[in-house]
């Protein structure tokens, strides 16, 4: 067989006829918000990164070899280049905003963009417009020249986050003396900020393409291009490329920010995975902790089942309880439980059974205060594996009361909080 | 969540859905499975929207998901996938389901999951070397060797295919030899 009767034989059994679509736009738009419901309840509220980051200390390693200084902090100050690891902490951040125009706030981490061990996405909007700032592990991207525009970074990533071929549009003025790329139609920054080591930054809504799909309505001021929505893209304007330049001159690098946990967990089976760094919902700065985080974990990668934020109630925003499970409601098979949690019942809301297997719990959430503690919890089985390895005592995977049973509090004083979530682990799975 | 995030998410998603129903169809060669594959792809684009519709090729943003759908569902869900093969299908066998095809079915159903989604990124999506490896997430070095690999156990199972006469296998075989490409690298 050569390759022209593969490609022939490839096409003709594609043309078998398959059956009725089952397909459901509907439902994967709803599963869809679901999954994002639970991170970017926390966005509209969100407190600025940059005032944490304004108190936490730069403990970036520094370079062994004495590689020149040229890497400016906030306050203009010169630090050494940071060794850039090949994969990040998946506890603490590696990079974060040093500077923002006047009116943003960073809101955090940007779960809805993902993180992972070797790639970092962070936002930070004006509640219009957004600058994205990517940052890539060292040996994640290749530069290549020989592309149409004269050179072409391409970018490896998990699927939940950046990766492909950019295709650079020319050298461009250095950024803190690294070599610096405007993207194809200057929507995006590239510079490598380390040692094999990239990362871009990009506003966003950015492009627009012909076509109604990818043309949302935004401001003009910020990409340059008419508001109709049906025009191509356009550079952003001077004054936005002045901006990324900024930015990107004043990201700090290293581990500048350092995140505690207000709770430990245990009896998680050993097979799961902790996937990524914490998503950062609410920022507070309590002396150099980052508080409120979100901690996932799960028996693989994208997206994990399990979902815990606990956070001083006093930092609580205004999306109460009972939305929260309101919110929850999506499925027919929806049922209200209670389960125990320090001694206060707290309602638990289970949605859906599985297609294929009767006891397979889709979703299960918890939210309440406890101890001047809000706790939310969010054990979502509706697209995992099996076999499944499920928490130890359960009676069916999904148990929720298994799993808070496991679950320690800390009180509401971040200074006690654990750096590590995961109290031990539990029998091989 | 905003309704032109829906509504552009809902009508690009429909006016591919036939094209991610055969590429899903491909890769997982299982009619029953070829709905959960694209329903669990799109459910995941759905996520990810706000940067999809921001990239470069969005229909290759969106393939690279489902194929990478694919490549973990296969890597973990083997055990179930087992026990739902048991299962009759709902539909009956297309009429035209001629020996050829039928054995170029069984031949791909017993490629790995990812030397599978090679030879079919490459020769049904016509992806480059170097697209096919951003789509999978592998250097360019395993693409070529796993399409060479894959096309040795095909010519192994099926023997050499006229072009000329797609819709039957070649009664006498002849030499076909890889593709620069590939066997530069393979």
């Amino acid at each position: 067989m050569d390759e022209d009767g593969l490609r022939t034989l490839l096409d003709r059994v594609s043309g078998d006829e398959l059956p009725p679509v089952r397909v459901d736009i509907d439902l994967a738009a709803r599963t869809g918000r679901r999954k994002l419901r639970w991170r970017r309840m926390y966005l509209q509220g969100a407190a600025p990164l940059a005032a944490a980051a304004a108190v936490a200390l730069i403990v970036g390693l520094l370079s062994a070899t004495g590689a020149a200084l040229h890497r400016n902090t906030a306050s203009g100050a010169d630090t050494a280049l940071p060794i850039v690891p090949s994969e990040f902490s998946v506890y603490e951040p590696f990079a974060s905003f040093g500077w923002l125009p006047a009116g943003f706030s960073a809101g955090g981490l940007s779960n809805q963009e993902s993180l992972n061990p070797t790639q970092l996405q962070l936002s930070a909007s004006d509640g219009k417009r957004t600058l994205t700032l990517v940052v890539f592990a060292a040996g994640q991207c290749n530069l290549a020249d020989g592309a149409p525009g004269g050179f072409a970074l391409s970018c490896n990533g998990p699927d939940t986050g950046w990766f492909g071929t950019f295709i650079l549009n020319g050298r461009t003025a250095d950024v803190n003396g690294d070599q610096a790329y405007w993207g194809a139609d200057r929507t995006e920054l590239f510079w490598e900020y380390g040692k094999d080591a990239w990362a871009f930054v990009t506003p966003e809504p950015q492009r627009c393409r012909l076509g109604r799909f990818l043309c949302p309505a935004e401001p003009t001021s910020w990409t340059g291009r008419s508001a109709s929505g049906k025009s191509p893209a356009i550079a952003p304007s001077t004054a936005t490329q002045a901006i990324m330049y900024h930015v990107a001159e004043r990201v700090r690098y290293g581990i500048n920010s350092h995140v505690r946990y207000g709770f430990t967990i245990s009896g998680l089976p050993a097979s799961w995975l902790v996937p990524r760094l914490p998503t950062i919902n609410n920022v507070a700065s309590i002396d150099d902790v980052l508080a409120d985080v979100v901690f996932e974990a799960g028996p693989r990668m994208e997206p994990p089942p399990l979902s815990i934020s606990v956070e001083p109630s006093d930092l609580s925003r205004d999306n109460g309880c009972a939305a929260i499970l309101r919110s929850a409601i999506g499925y027919p098979s929806h049922t209200y439980g209670h389960v125990m949690i320090d001694n206060v019942r707290a309602v638990i809301s289970i949605q859906g059974t599985g297609r294929n297997v009767d006891t397979h719990v889709e979703q299960e959430t918890v939210c309440t205060e406890v101890d001047g503690l809000r706790v939310e919890i969010q054990l979502d089985l509706s697209t995992q594996i099996w076999p499944f390895t499920p928490l130890p005592g359960g009676r069916q995977v999904g148990d929720m009361q298994t799993l808070v049973s496991h679950l320690r509090l800390l009180g509401p004083n971040p200074a006690r909080w654990a750096t590590s979530p995961l109290a031990a682990t539990g029998p091989a799975g | 969540m905003s309704v032109p995030r829906d509504q552009e998410f809902a009508e690009y998603v429909s006016a591919r859905l036939s094209t991610l129903r055969r590429l899903a169809y491909l890769l997982c060669q299982d009619r029953d499975r070829t709905d959960d594959l694209v329903q669990a792809a799109i459910t995941r684009l759905y996520v990810h929207w706000g940067r999809a519709r921001a990239v470069e090729h969005l229909d290759a943003y969106t393939r690279t998901v489902l194929v990478r759908v694919y490549l973990n569902e296969r890597r973990s869900t083997w055990a179930t996938r087992v026990d739902l093969s048991r299962e009759l299908p709902d539909t009956a066998a297309a009429p035209e389901d001629q020996d050829d095809a039928l054995d170029l079915r069984v031949a791909l159903a017993t490629l790995p999951p990812r030397q599978r989604a090679t030879l079919v990124l490459r020769f049904y999506c016509d992806l480059s070397v170097e697209q096919t490896a951003t789509h999978l997430g592998c250097s360019t070095g395993t693409v070529k060797s796993q399409t060479a690999k894959g096309l040795q156990a095909l010519r192994g199972r099926l023997g050499p295919v006229d072009p000329a006469n797609p819709h039957g296998l070649l009664s006498t075989p002849r030499s076909v030899q890889p593709s620069t490409e590939v066997r530069s690298n393979g």
